[in-house]
């Protein structure tokens, strides 16, 4: 007779599963599973009052193993083992189901085939829990030293923030001055201070402090390692220099794309937003400056790229209202598809542009404007009339894209990219400037096009969450490590010439040679496990006896409890 | 069998890293999919051993999707390349055993394309509805299918075939102590090579796993010629995996050890 009792906790999700998948009809299901002593639905299993259900059924069923049927282990798995332990419960014998993102939510039109599949998988974790083994967290140290990778705005308020904290931190920039972005700017909206004032004292406050190194002209070559100790190669013209950083924060920012083909762009008469941004700031310039019209959505919100990038209306906006302060009667039109000035002063900004005289335009997607020689022609969408305004400047609202080698660097950190080529953080609600990887934040244009208080917010966020390993000195990590069983190994060496991160390694022991692992080291990925000749090999929690439970119990009918 | 009322059992091995999230961007994103497949998470891609493809091949699975991060990516630098080379090996010895190739799929998606995971659910499931149940697609004996794939395992299992997997990239991209290398079609014959020779083997061997047999008894189970059974007889007696059970008409009849 088995000792084990399970729980399983169905949860509805509001209706995100429950309007799909008939959960009651899944709970009834599991409760019938072998060894399962209790089952529930909950509304939210991840309320307080779901977590309490939890909390209290380990302790009145005795229960020594928890499956909880809900959404992704990527966003809740931590929340539901903490919830075990504090009722007692090694954390590891904790089994998370997902019928959410990879059921309900893929399965809409088809209710049946969702709620059996549901069954199916959680008769999967089900069979994976009987086998799970209780452990216990790994401590690895944490070098108090941090690189922030860019040194625009957003890197160097990074870099600012983490220095204050008394974290010693290399600011890595390409380019031979800091200040990224800022530096081809001519003002910032909407208090319309120049971008030289405003990024000035921040390049020097962080050149001067004693807990910054900035590295310019610096090209990162290599990163390997995980959180608490990466290893970085950075190449500075001829000399190559290898740091040692326990965290890391991307601030690599964006470009502008050059919208080459569109509207006649040619730099000269037909410019980009950024380099209108030049023109500004030379008053010779702009005295001559009599009808100027912006194009909007240049090459974005396009088949080609699908999104908006946020930031152009309001700059559009910013530069319309500069151009009419300098040169009141100048003639100013925006030729739009939907004007996007986010936030509520904002919408005040773009408003007043209106009073001082810009004019704004809207024109259809499927019916763009059309440059001639002298003049702009397009369809005015809610004139319903064909308008043509002379021009002697057509300035083109392009997206920010991302950097030509983001995935380059990408690649290097072992973080993924969005569709666009942007990075993508771990989760957009849940954790905003974390990487999906612990040790590597994000913040800035590098994830989505944003202007200079939005940067700095994200900067600041990602040091809070960066300082908590930083200033720790420790954290815990998953056991997920290999494990020798050393009387079955014959110390042939091959987990050691396959282990990525040099994790296992054969030594002299008093019974002959044998693999050893160094479990700080490990990361996990079991690729010694499944090629160990001898079978020597177990790696924790994805042991072959889970996954191959796991398996058989997907072709397993039903295994009533009666 | 009406294979449009027919929907296929598909099991996949995710990695935690990039497939996994991908598969979690389609269910974020709503890209629908047919209901065939179940997830198994793993941590990356490498951990995904043969035998557990053939296992799930087994219990009447109709196909396997094996999804890692795209090469490069890989949260672990070079596990996706192990991924493949074990997969696509395994390939070719479905071949061998009578299943279709086809039934195992082997693909790279990112964490940002949630799209690309419900498309090749919902491609894979109809490639899958084309070919029937597992056993009834072209080329494919239905009758011996399960029985062969227990051959199968026992064969993947074997150190001699995991050791020359692992053992790869030494033999063919490092070179040995004396920087001597095989080459790529070299190393592909030995392995599939010794594949044969290991099922024959394990074919065998698992003929005396139950009931001692004589040397033309295990010839009529395994449909090995006599002399060619006998070889490996010798070799499982050698290598302490079978015995001699008795004698019966003069002739010795052999039994698995630990039967």
């Amino acid at each position: 007779m088995s000792d084990l009792r399970i729980g399983v906790f169905v949860c509805h999700c509001g209706a995100n599963i429950g309007g799909v998948v008939n959960v009651p009809e899944v709970t009834e299901y599991a409760s019938g599973l072998e060894d399962v002593v209790y089952a529930k639905d909950n509304l939210y299993t991840c309320s307080d009052a779901g977590l309490r259900e939890i909390k209290d059924s380990i302790k009145e069923y005795d229960l020594n193993r928890v499956v909880v049927a809900s959404c992704t282990p990527r966003t809740h798995e931590r929340l539901f083992r903490n919830t075990c332990e504090e009722a007692g419960l090694n954390r590891f014998l904790f089994e998370f189901v997902n019928i959410r993102d990879q059921c309900s939510w893929v399965h809409m039109q088809d209710p049946e085939s969702a709620t059996e599949k549901a069954k199916d998988l959680v008769r999967m974790g089900v069979a994976k829990s009987r086998l799970l083994n209780p452990m216990e967290e790994i401590e690895i140290d944490v070098l108090p030293v941090a690189m922030v990778i860019g040194g625009g705005i957003a890197g160097m308020s990074a870099a600012k923030s983490l220095a204050g904290m008394g974290i010693s931190t290399y600011l890595i920039e390409r380019e031979p001055q800091l200040g990224g972005m800022l530096n081809k700017l001519n003002a910032l909206y909407p208090s319309h201070e120049r971008a030289v004032d405003f990024i000035k004292p921040v390049k020097e406050a962080v050149l001067n402090h004693p807990k910054i190194e900035v590295l310019t002209s610096a090209q990162i070559k290599d990163i390997r390692g995980f959180i608490g100790s990466y290893d970085v190669e950075v190449q500075q013209a001829e000399t190559s220099r290898s740091l040692k950083v326990g965290a890391i924060i991307v601030a690599t920012g964006a470009q502008a794309l050059t919208p080459e083909g569109f509207y006649g762009y040619d730099g000269q008469n037909v410019v980009t937003q950024l380099e209108f941004e030049q023109i500004l700031a030379d008053s010779d310039k702009v005295a001559e400056l009599e009808n100027v019209v912006m194009i909007q959505c240049v090459g974005a919100r396009s088949e080609e790229r699908v999104y908006c990038s946020r930031v152009c209306c309001t700059a559009a906006v910013k530069n319309g209202l500069l151009l009419k302060e300098a040169k009141p009667d100048a003639q100013v039109f925006i030729l739009f598809r939907d004007i996007q000035t986010y936030a509520s002063d904002f919408e005040d900004y773009y408003f007043g542009a209106r009073d001082k005289g810009v004019i704004f335009v809207r024109y259809a997607k499927d019916h763009p404007p059309e440059v001639t020689d002298s003049v702009v022609r397009v369809y005015d969408q809610l004139l319903g009339v064909q308008l043509g305004m002379p021009y002697d400047l057509i300035v083109l609202s392009t997206p920010l894209i991302p950097h030509d080698d983001a995935k380059e660097l990408a690649t290097m950190l072992k973080v993924p990219l969005d569709e666009n080529g942007f990075f993508l953080e771990a989760h957009v609600k849940l954790r905003p400037v974390d990487f999906a990887t612990d040790g590597i934040y994000l913040a800035g244009c590098a994830r989505w096009p944003s202007h200079v208080g939005e940067a700095v917010s994200q900067a600041q966020a990602a040091v809070s969450r960066a300082a908590i390993p930083l200033l720790n000195g420790r954290v815990r990590v998953e056991p997920i490590v290999s494990r020798v069983d050393e009387e079955l190994c014959i110390g042939c060496e091959l987990c050691e010439s396959l282990c990525p991160f040099k994790a296992i390694q054969v030594k002299m022991t008093d019974s002959g040679r044998k693999a050893q692992v160094i479990t700080a080291s490990c990361k996990g990925c079991g690729a010694c496990g499944a090629a160990c000749p001898q079978h020597a090999i177990t790696m924790q929690h994805f042991t072959n006896l889970q996954i191959e439970a796991q398996i058989d119990a997907m072709a397993a009918a039903m295994v009533s409890g009666d | 069998m009406d294979n449009d009322e027919w929907t296929p059992r598909i099991l996949g091995f995710l990695c935690n890293w990039c497939s996994y999230a991908g598969a979690d961007l389609a269910g974020v994103s709503r890209f629908q999919y047919p209901a065939t497949v179940r997830i198994i998470r793993v941590m990356c891609s490498a951990r995904v051993e043969p035998a557990f493809v053939l296992r799930a091949l087994m219990n009447k699975t109709d196909g396997v999707l094996v999804l890692g991060c795209h090469f490069g990516d890989c949260h672990y630098i070079s596990g996706n390349y192990r991924c493949r080379d074990r997969m696509e090996i395994t390939k070719e010895f479905l071949k061998i055993i009578g299943v279709a190739p086809e039934r195992l799929y082997l693909g790279w998606v990112s964490a940002a394309e949630g799209q690309q995971f419900a498309q090749i659910v919902a491609s894979f499931t109809d490639q899958l509805k084309a070919m029937g149940p597992l056993g009834q697609g072209k080329a494919e004996n239905g009758d011996n299918i399960a029985e062969n794939l227990a051959v199968a395992i026992d064969t993947m299992s074997s150190d001699r075939i995991r050791w020359l997997m692992g053992e790869r990239e030494t033999l063919v991209e490092a070179g040995n102590v004396y920087g001597e290398k095989m080459n790529e079609e070299a190393y592909q014959k030995l392995l599939l090579d010794s594949l044969v020779d290991e099922y024959k083997c394990s074919k065998v061997s698992l003929s005396i796993k139950d009931e001692p047999l004589s040397v033309k008894e295990i010839s009529g189970r395994t449909n090995l010629a006599p002399r060619e059974v006998l070889p490996y007889i010798s070799l499982l007696k050698h290598s302490g995996r079978a015995v001699q059970a008795d004698t019966v008409d003069r002739s010795p009849r052999y039994i698995a050890s630990g039967a």
